[in-house]
């Protein structure tokens, strides 16, 4: 640190500590009720009323904080009796929000996963929206669908929301949705591990969030649900992880300030994502073969859009599946450059086999290699190959990088090569790399 | 993986000056010194040869913890943000949520000391730092330890939970 010269000297410290020890040991009652109720704030409720007994001054600062954080695995620890427990809890919630005095609740946060009294939950959530709440938390275990109050999905005050379940146990984390959802003021939306489900007969649900920037949706089972179609203008980062569980759900983003999006997918139910034209960063991992993943670039309105990925600066492809005898030799090839022709501003690519399999292959004779554009990629400044395996003769992922790269006489050129254990390949590959003059700084791994 | 790309020589940074409490004089990196909204606000408006600021309720003691702290997320975030351009993988964030855990593991009344400075200063992340580190302290401890921890005395006449 740059701190000045006159920095404090050990001596000066110790009187310092001296006069600690003597008369500042009580540091918390001097503080204002404002920081003691921001204190208490990051307390879960429970605690949170606890703290009144502490001393007169403590007695009623709980009730003039605005964040309730109910968790009945906190409060059912110390009985023994299950359906006491649970009552306990219950009336506890009841009596907060009852003596509660504050016009607004900025977070309300509830964990259930034993209280399973769905009208009694509902009943709270209920209040929280009639406190114009603007986060909610939600973990509930239920045996039935939770049915949550209708005003929660036109919900205006609402900025944050996030409703977790359990990946192993989704049974249990069942959510009914209306079919037209709107949060007029939601920025961050967090949808985990959670069955969600509709009993109209249009199985097509909408969600319209027109200042929504944050979404992620993982491990979304679809229940009766045929089509899911968000409308978020203003949304800029978006992760979707294996929502490809359920009776084939066709999910439509629409979302044309997007600049981040990170996709896991089996590509089992459509996907579709509408003018991309801001996204600057994408990864993409799928258990899918090339041929399938540019499919879905494909999908990703490539094709009819030239310029839908003209601001994509990075680029990860991640390939899992192990490549089925029948796929046509070197058509993973053709698609990869098909994909690259349309990543004019691409700076880093990343290929990498997810498994020992053998996902992306090379040509037979390179000859694919020979319609790559000498113009294109002039952005690139790294390439990045993991783990690709290396069969043949011609490292023509190798040839394809260096002399995409060396044809530009760009300052900086990475290669980050993980080679099969054959040394003859390996030699032949790190001779190719070696001797290409445009690359001026090459780092090859041989495993 | 390091990238070997890396941004060129950077122009010489202005300074601010803090003077703590007991009338020690700290030069910070103006960027640092802004990372306190209340510096922030209204520095424009002051004259470059004028960015002296008083912290009547600053120890220097707490001032150079403040400014370690201040400097760190400063540092943090730029390389981040570096790692996120590049794509190289990085895992700052964690790291930087590990030395705050570390920054804040102090005692009793360093912590109180940093927690007012945060609050005058107005540095909302330091301020959730140690108010977590408090609420955290609180936390899963009975109203007996609680009252000892802190020193609070109980002049409660009955205790109206106590048969919870």
């Amino acid at each position: 640190m740059d701190a000045s010269s006159s920095a404090p000297t050990s001596k000066k410290r110790k009187l310092v500590e001296g006069q600690n020890s003597g008369e500042r040991e009580d540091r918390i009652n001097p503080l204002p009720d404002t920081m003691l109720t921001y204190i208490i704030s990051f307390l879960p409720t429970k605690n949170a009323v606890g703290t009144s007994v502490l001393a007169k001054r403590w007695k009623n600062l709980w009730a003039s904080v605005p964040v309730l954080d109910f968790d009945d695995t906190l409060i059912l620890s110390k009985s023994s009796n299950k359906k006491r427990r649970v009552n306990k809890f219950m009336n506890f919630v009841d009596r907060v929000l009852h003596l509660h005095d504050l016009p607004n609740i900025q977070k309300f946060s509830l964990k259930c996963l034993d209280t399973r009294d769905a009208s009694r939950i509902d009943s709270w959530i209920a209040t929280a929206l009639k406190h114009r709440v603007e986060e909610i938390f939600l973990n509930l275990k239920l045996d039935n669908a939770c049915l949550l109050p209708s005003s929660f999905f036109i919900c205006e005050s609402l900025k944050t929301l996030k409703i977790t379940g359990d990946f192993y146990e989704d049974v249990d984390y069942i959510y009914k949705i209306p079919s037209c959802i709107r949060w007029s003021s939601l920025k961050f939306l967090n949808l985990d591990s959670l069955r969600l489900f509709s009993d109209r007969s249009t199985h097509q649900v909408s969600l319209c969030c027109p200042i929504l920037e944050k979404l992620v949706l993982k491990f979304i089972e679809w229940w009766n649900i045929q089509s899911f179609s968000i409308s978020a203008p203003a949304l800029q980062r978006c992760t979707m992880t294996y929502n490809d569980w359920g009776h084939g759900c066709a999910t439509e983003v629409h979302a044309e300030n997007i600049t981040y999006l990170k996709l896991r997918s089996t590509m089992v139910n459509e996907l579709s994502l509408h003018n991309l034209s801001s996204l600057a960063t994408a990864y993409i991992s799928t258990f899918a073969v090339l041929q399938k993943l540019a499919t879905v670039i494909y999908r990703l309105d490539l094709l009819d859009h030239l310029h839908a990925f003209s601001s994509l600066m990075c680029l990860k492809v991640k390939i899992l599946h192990y490549r089925s005898r029948d796929d046509q030799t070197g058509s993973n090839v053709r698609q990869l450059i098909d994909l690259l022709y349309h990543l004019p501003n691409v700076e880093l690519l990343l290929l990498e086999n997810g498994s020992s399999g053998c996902g992306f292959v090379e040509h037979e004779d390179g000859g694919a290699l020979d319609v790559i554009p000498q113009r294109n990629l002039t952005r690139l400044k790294s390439v990045k190959l993991r783990a690709i395996s290396w069969q043949h003769k011609r490292a023509v992922f190798g040839q394809l990088s260096v002399e995409e790269c060396s044809s530009l006489g760009k300052d900086y050129y990475h290669f980050f090569l993980k080679l099969s254990s054959d040394p003859k390949m390996q030699f032949e590959v790190a001779k190719n790399l070696l001797l290409h003059r445009g690359s001026t700084h090459s780092e090859i791994e041989f495993s | 993986m390091k990238d070997s790309f890396n941004p060129s020589i950077e122009p010489p940074k202005k300074t601010v000056t803090l003077v703590s409490s007991d009338g020690y004089d700290f030069e910070v990196e103006e960027e640092v010194a802004l990372e306190s909204q209340v510096i922030k606000d209204g520095f424009e408006d002051k004259a470059v040869d004028d960015r002296e600021y008083l912290l009547f309720n600053v120890h220097s003691d707490t001032l150079e913890l403040i400014i370690k702290y201040c400097e760190k997320h400063v540092s943090s975030r730029k390389s981040i943000s570096a790692a996120a351009a590049s794509s190289s993988s990085s895992n700052g964030e964690e790291a930087l949520k590990e030395w705050d855990e570390h920054f804040i593991s102090v005692d009793t009344n360093t912590l109180y000391d940093i927690l007012m400075a945060a609050d005058y200063l107005n540095i909302k992340s330091l301020l959730d730092l140690a108010i977590q580190k408090v609420a955290d302290t609180i936390h899963g401890r009975s109203p007996e330890q609680i009252r000892k921890k802190f020193n609070i005395e109980n002049d409660s006449i009955i205790d109206p939970w106590a048969s919870e």
